[in-house]
């Protein structure tokens, strides 16, 4: 009897030894960097905000898994660049890591700044993700870099267009366009040559019933913010002729340098008709675009008082808002515009098309986290990348619109959408109960498919080194054309001038590998 | 750690100092030590102001003459950052914007903060809650301002509403060329005027009231006083006000940098701007280091020739 006790108590004991044991093993499996803790750098956006939003909002999250503290250090946006590299330079370690906007890739390989992530991506400690669920095409100008990964997937920010579905449905406009232009339009709008035709058919019209004239279109035009990529984004389709496969050749597929030589193309007639064509749109709005930010813009849209907008995608989420916005339930999203004339650089003419020349685009931030070499803690900061590429968080983030983040994974779109043997595992319904407008979330989402299945061609964010020099010739000089006080000629003209000088001064030969790695060049 | 250094820095330095004291009490004699104390006591700043002036003043002089980007290692380029610069259209561009924006708004703030000093000099009704009023601008941050004012000039803000209300256009006030400038103008008028305004009362307040007496038994004539006896009287201090207005509007940048980023175009873009964007936009550190020191050589010729031109150096004396 007494032996059959002293047999239980043995076996409890031994139970409750190994019990804890495994438990102790459990929890350092589970919390891998206890005590441990890295400073993020993200777009000052506050906990609700763009971006910045979805690190706070999982930031508890990802603790409690990680055993590690989250430092969330935010920088207000004309600042990114500046507080990153001052840290790099001198060393002082402020930042892990930093969700950061890709156009600085260039200058962060230039300096051997980053780490790439190949190393852990099959490691199984970290939270899984699938490079092949990013759209075919995106990480080549987004998370990598010739063929390595920098970044996992996080935000794909594209411009897309949105115009007031409401007003362009409306039979009443359509006929007095039609009487006034004599042609009916498409909606939405196919070429540039149309919406500049509606955004001025529009444009000084009270086509809302305020009792006060509206406009037709908004864009954030002021100097040092968007006017570059708004005039960007407008050019791909004039200068960009497609290639077969989509990967860029000489003369196919490229926009901002030739990949042979390093040359400029800004001063070609591609660009200068854009260029003009950006005029005529801003003269189709309100004058004070020059003064806006993208907020001004987006405001202009939201309070029901332009018919169009371009740009970044954060706008669908916007008017989603009734505080805010007059547009909900009004929104129409597309792919951007194309033209039915690109300019065959090769042949020196232009190029007649009988569809519209669509182009792919991929510009803007992109926001993705970057991991810092001066890092003690790489592995935790990767940790943090894969947790927000990881399905289900990644999912949350684009559905949830003051995260600001935009689809770019496969999954995220609506079942009905395919890219490949990929398909999208979305329904409306995942949208409708963020809050989302059903036409709205199908006309957002559709702009997202429209423009990553539309064209092979796509117009990649400049990211070599000096982007920042080279966007700022760029943007000034749009600027000052729009703003009447040099002509498209001179302005481009003069960015082509400082472009080389750029190049000259960073080096040509540097350049040019950077800028073929950077666009996917083979020769 | 306390001011980045640790425990065991803090004493050896502590040691450190502690050595030279004791090297001196005993190696050199009483008479020498008295001698050279002056130079000694000296020293402490003298290696405060090499440390954080001379050195990054000479380090910065030497960057004017290097290309560098921070990525790649410097390369010296003798003086082509300072030749480039003048066939640069940018710099030309910044150079008259911030001398149109000085010409302008420093003369306005004088005059008017004199003649406002001279108003509230006197002895009126409620001229203590006005003078109050007045300097209120003086203590708002120029970048807080500066975007505060971004709704204040809105095609929907208050400005365009009172617009409205009269029956005129709305106008789009940083969205052209000149409403843009003359938008910046205004808002440093109005922030800056009341420093004058200050300035220029405390001087007046300090002019002795017999010699007013004296003169008010020749002439009944305000403005005539005004001209023969206040003005040359506090000469010195428009001097003053003038040269700190002058130093301050010549390196304007929070106002421009807020409301427009330097534009639309060119049209707001001032010196210190473009010296900006060059260095910590751009990190093109050595041209725009070069610059940086154009610009002070430029401020030393400027105030070079108004001491001559304004005989500063015998109103001080």
């Amino acid at each position: 009897m007494v032996k059959k006790v002293r047999f239980v108590r043995v076996i409890v004991v031994s139970l409750v030894f190994f019990g804890l044991l495994a438990g102790m093993a459990w929890s350092q499996e589970k919390r891998m960097f206890e005590g441990v803790t890295i400073s993020i750098g993200v777009l000052a956006a506050g906990n609700r905000g763009p971006i910045s939003g979805a690190l706070y909002y999982w930031r508890d999250e990802w603790e409690k898994q990680t055993g590690a503290k989250l430092n969330i250090i935010e920088v207000p946006i004309a600042q990114i660049r500046e507080k990153i590299f001052t840290d790099l330079f001198t060393g002082g370690g402020t930042f892990d890591g930093f969700d950061g906007p890709i156009w600085i890739t260039g200058d962060l390989l230039a300096g051997d700044y980053i780490y790439d992530i190949e190393q852990w991506y099959d490691d199984p400690r970290f939270p899984k993700w699938n490079k092949d669920d990013v759209v075919p095409g995106l990480a080549d100008v987004v998370n990598k870099w010739g063929n390595t990964w920098y970044y996992a997937p996080n935000d794909y920010d594209c411009h897309t267009l949105n115009y007031r579905r409401d007003i362009l449905l409306d039979e009443k406009w359509q006929s007095a366009f039609e009487k006034e232009k004599g042609y009916r339009y498409n909606v939405p709008p196919r070429t540039w040559e149309e919406l500049a035709d509606i955004a001025e058919f529009f444009n000084g019209k009270d086509w809302n019933n305020d009792g006060e004239p509206d406009y037709g279109i908004s864009m954030a035009l002021q100097k040092g913010q968007q006017a570059g990529w708004h005039f960007i984004s407008l050019a791909s389709p004039y200068m960009m002729v497609p290639s077969a496969d989509g990967k860029p050749t000489r003369y196919k597929g490229v926009l901002w340098f030739d990949p042979e030589t390093m040359e400029p193309l800004i001063n070609q007639p591609g660009f200068l008709r854009a260029l003009e064509m950006l005029i005529r749109l801003y003269k189709a709005g309100n004058p004070a675009q020059l003064g806006w930010e993208l907020g001004g813009a987006w405001n202009e849209f939201l309070d029901g008082k332009s018919i169009f907008n371009y740009g970044y995608g954060d706008l669908g989420p916007l008017a989603q808002d009734e505080e805010r916005s007059k547009v909900k339930g009004k929104l129409g999203c597309s792919i951007l515009p194309g033209t039915l004339e690109v300019w065959d650089r090769e042949k020196g003419e232009w190029l007649k098309l009988s569809e519209p020349n669509f182009i792919t685009n991929a510009i803007g931030p992109s926001w993705s986290i970057m991991i810092f070499k001066q890092t003690k803690h790489p592995e935790v900061v990767y940790h943090l990348a894969a947790f927000h590429a990881s399905k289900e968080i990644s999912f949350w983030n684009v559905t949830h619109g003051f995260t600001g983040i935009n689809l770019g994974q496969t999954f995220q779109f609506f079942t009905n959408q395919n890219f490949g043997d990929k398909k999208g595992e979305a329904t409306i319904e995942d949208w409708v109960k963020q809050g989302w407008d059903k036409n709205d979330a199908e006309e957002y989402v559709n702009a997202f498919y429209e423009n990553y299945t539309m064209s092979k061609t796509i117009l990649p964010q400049l990211r070599i080194p000096g982007m920042q020099s080279y966007y700022d010739a760029l943007d000034d000089q749009i600027n000052a054309a729009v703003s009447g006080q040099v002509s498209p000629e001179v302005a481009l003209q003069r960015v082509y001038d400082e472009w080389q000088k750029i190049t000259k001064q960073l080096g040509v030969e540097k350049q040019l590998e950077y800028y073929r790695e950077a666009i996917g060049y083979k020769k | 750690m306390f001011l980045g250094l640790n425990v065991r820095s803090w004493v050896l330095g502590g040691l450190i100092i502690l050595g030279i004291y004791l090297a001196a009490r005993f190696l050199i004699s009483e008479k020498t030590r008295q001698k050279h104390l002056p130079t000694f006591l000296l020293l402490p700043s003298l290696l405060v102001i090499l440390v954080m002036v001379i050195y990054p003043l000479v380090y910065a002089f030497r960057l004017a003459f290097l290309d560098w980007h921070g990525f790649t290692p410097p390369t010296f380029v003798g003086l082509s950052n300072f030749l480039n610069m003048f066939l640069d259209y940018k710099f030309w561009s910044a150079l008259s914007v911030t001398m149109k924006f000085v010409a302008i708004a420093v003369p306005v703030e004088v005059v008017v903060g004199l003649l406002v000093a001279v108003l509230l000099n006197r002895e009126i009704r409620a001229r203590n809650f006005l003078r109050t009023i007045i300097t209120l601008p003086i203590f708002v941050c120029p970048v807080a301002l500066g975007f505060v004012s971004l709704s204040l000039y809105d095609t929907n803000g208050p400005i365009n509403a009172l617009l409205k209300f009269f029956g005129f256009q709305p106008i789009a006030w940083l969205g052209t060329p000149n409403t843009a400038l003359m938008s910046i103008l205004f808002l440093d008028i109005w922030q800056w005027t009341p420093f004058c305004f200050l300035v220029f009362l405390s001087g007046l307040q300090n002019l002795p009231s017999e010699v007013y007496e004296a003169a008010y038994l020749e002439t009944n004539s305000s403005f005539a006083i005004f001209r023969s006896l206040t003005l040359p009287i506090i000469k010195p201090v428009i001097a003053t006000i003038t040269m700190l207005r002058l130093l301050e509007a010549l390196k304007v940048f929070d106002l421009p940098m807020s409301l427009t980023k330097g534009g639309p175009g060119f049209a707001t873009e001032t010196y210190s701007i473009m010296t900006y964007k060059i260095g910590l936009r751009q990190f093109s550190f050595g041209e725009a280091s070069a610059r940086a020191f154009f610009f002070l050589f430029l401020l030393l010729i400027i105030f070079t020739i108004l001491f001559k031109i304004g005989k500063f150096s015998e109103i001080y004396d």
